[in-house]
């Protein structure tokens, strides 16, 4: 990565905390604090893909709609970078609110929900575009037109109905609808984990095609290491809320500091069998439940490489060997 | 030019779900059957006096209680007026109320429902409370207080009715409204920064619109069965509106439904036809409605 790149951040989340109450009794009090996203700190950067992985409930949906602000974060900054100046879009006004939103768009996970069922597709586009300036309808349909032919989608499509496509079908329309506004980051959560494995190599193709042609800078979340691996730049590997470990993604794979990330890694299933390593780290037991989290390391329960200071203190995240690499390990913290 | 041309291609499209769904409403026979016959005692109630000749409050004191006949075809009642036109004229009151109040109902109720659904916490709390106060007061000590407040009318009852009957509705739009606002394209329409009443009135309402429109024909069916129950008893329409109710109080002596069985049976079978009718077109819409199938 050159340093001109490492400059140019687009999108930076400081300190970023997202908690929810749990409300319970008769008077429905809180009683608790479910830590979603807690302390998560990532840099993003202009033309790359961010890769974010982790299991199910690790905090990574939650953290791509804070950052979509669709959810409200607790504590914590995320400045934006409009036009070279940069603004905390935690503290937006509703006209910077609409700006940022005509800059970052989101692709969800769920294609089946995500198209309303009431509406013909040129429907679903048509009002974004309004909203968002275009004022006249033929310009719209233009752009609608345009912005399905990048997803390779005929404009025979226009009149349908969302039942009629299939999923893959759809989160190509999605994504369609979600470059239709000429978004610069654009936050994918899970795009193609509802989708057959060989739909998925086509969209995630597609996606890097239009990423190379448009100049786009991706937020890529998945639970699945293989997909981010090959999707992204960098990757952000999370747990419980909290990221473990920052690296290249060529890295990765080949120098895995974080105990965790071995343990996934070693999940990935191989084309060969009994080729190179094949060894699988079994995690036991289960993910702790982010009301009631272990204290210390927060992986300190399940952690095959546990010594007694993960009980205690909290690994923070440091740079460790190159200055891209960061992990949160006590194996890995500096003497002090 | 092209703006026409697209303009054209989308009213071809549109006319094109509307054919569907009137092939639809033509093979489902018991719908087709509830709208004819809706439509058919709508007519003959409006067009009354080109049908009979007599006036449902012209009394003829010489000619009372005469069963059917050819001159009468549902006979007359006590004060020799003609059961047929009042029949005719009370379908007029009726189904003008019990549409008028089932159409405020409804609309209190998706838009009361459609907040709380959407907004959800404190305002959703407020309104629930507040419909579950209308809901365990008794309804017709409820009706007895608001009509002996407001007076007797018909318009008044409309009233009474529409405070009464909104809870329904506004549950039902509610629990649909939760339903739906975990859907993802609510999602995608927050994130594209559509104003919120955008997102509930033309997102979000359309998905919900079956249950409502039946919700909306249970209620016109009854409303008009409340009024018919209300004015038996005296408390509804006033005795000299003719309406289907008014009518059947009539027979509120054990003597006339033993004797004059024309008085009852007559607005009774209307009643009936008529709510029977209706519910049958409310089943059938909300299948043909439905976007999904």
């Amino acid at each position: 990565m050159t340093t001109s790149k490492r400059e140019e951040m687009i999108f930076s989340i400081k300190n970023l905390k997202t908690h929810y109450p749990v409300l319970g009794g008769f008077f429905r009090k809180q009683i608790g604090t479910v830590k979603a996203v807690d302390d998560v700190t990532i840099d993003v950067r202009r033309g790359e893909t961010l890769g974010i992985v982790g299991e199910s409930g690790c905090g990574k949906s939650t953290l791509a709609k804070t950052m979509m602000l669709l959810e409200k974060p607790t504590e914590g900054k995320m400045l934006y970078d409009f036009n070279g100046e940069q603004k905390d879009v935690t503290k937006l006004n509703a006209g910077d609110v609409f700006d940022f939103r005509s800059r970052v768009q989101m692709v969800f996970q769920d294609p089946y929900s995500s198209l309303n069922p009431s509406k013909r597709i040129i429907e679903s586009f048509d009002e974004p575009l309004r909203v968002h300036g275009y004022k006249n309808p033929a310009e719209r349909k233009q752009r609608i037109i345009e912005s399905l032919r990048m997803v390779n989608l005929s404009e025979d499509y226009l009149y349908r109905f969302p039942h009629e496509f299939s999923g893959g079908q759809r989160q190509r329309i999605s994504i369609a609808r979600a470059l239709c506004i000429n978004p610069e980051l654009i936050i994918c959560d899970e795009p193609v984990s509802a989708l057959d494995v060989s739909i998925q190599a086509q969209v995630l193709n597609l996606m890097k095609e239009i990423q190379k042609e448009l100049n786009l800078t991706y937020v890529f979340i998945a639970h699945d290491l293989s997909v981010v691996q090959y999707m992204s730049d960098r990757v952000v590997v999370m747990y419980l809320g909290k990221i473990v470990e920052i690296s290249e993604a060529s890295n990765l794979h080949v120098n895995p500091l974080h105990p965790y990330t071995e343990a996934l890694l070693s999940a990935v299933p191989v084309p060969v069998v009994n080729e190179g390593k094949s060894k699988r780290i079994p995690l036991t037991g289960d993910v702790p439940s982010p009301i009631n989290r272990p204290s210390g390391c927060p992986f300190s329960n399940r952690c095959p490489k546990r010594m007694d200071i993960c009980t205690q203190v909290e690994p923070p995240l440091q740079s460790y060997g190159e200055e891209d690499h960061q992990v949160a390990c006590h194996l890995y913290t500096k003497p002090i | 030019m092209t703006m026409t041309t697209s303009a054209i291609e989308v009213k071809a499209k549109k006319t094109s779900l509307l054919k569907i769904r009137m092939k639809k409403m033509r093979s489902n026979k018991l719908a087709t059957i509830g709208l004819l016959v809706c439509i058919g005692m709508t007519l003959l109630s409006v067009f009354a006096p080109f049908i009979t000749s007599y006036d449902p409050a012209q009394m003829n004191l010489s000619n009372i209680t005469q069963a059917p006949s050819a001159e009468h075809i549902f006979g007359t009642d006590k004060l020799g007026r003609d059961v047929f036109a009042q029949v005719l004229y009370g379908g007029r009151v009726s189904i003008y109320v019990g549409v008028l109040s089932a159409l405020g109902g409804t609309i209190i109720g998706v838009l009361a429902g459609a907040i709380a659904g959407y907004f959800g916490g404190k305002i959703d709390s407020i309104l629930l409370r507040f419909s579950e106060i209308f809901m365990t007061f008794p309804q017709l000590i409820l009706v007895l207080v608001l009509v002996s407040l407001l007076g007797q009318g018909v318009n008044n009852l409309i009233i009474v009715f529409v405070i009464t009957g909104w809870m329904t509705t506004f549950r039902l739009v509610r629990n649909e409204f939760l339903t739906v606002r975990e859907e993802t394209y609510v999602s995608v329409c927050r994130s594209f920064g559509i104003p919120t009443s955008s997102i509930i009135f033309k997102h979000m309402l359309p998905n919900t619109m079956s249950p409502i429109i039946v919700a909306f024909t249970v209620n016109v069916a009854g409303f008009i069965l409340a009024e018919a129950g209300l004015s038996f008893l005296g408390l509804g329409v006033p005795v000299t509106t003719p309406t289907w109710g008014n009518i059947m109080n009539a027979a509120q002596s054990i003597d006339v439904v033993t004797n004059y069985w024309w008085l009852w049976l007559a607005p009774g079978i209307a009643i009936s036809l008529f709510v029977l009718a209706i519910n049958f077109l409310g089943d059938g819409l909300r299948d043909i409605l439905d976007p999904k199938q």
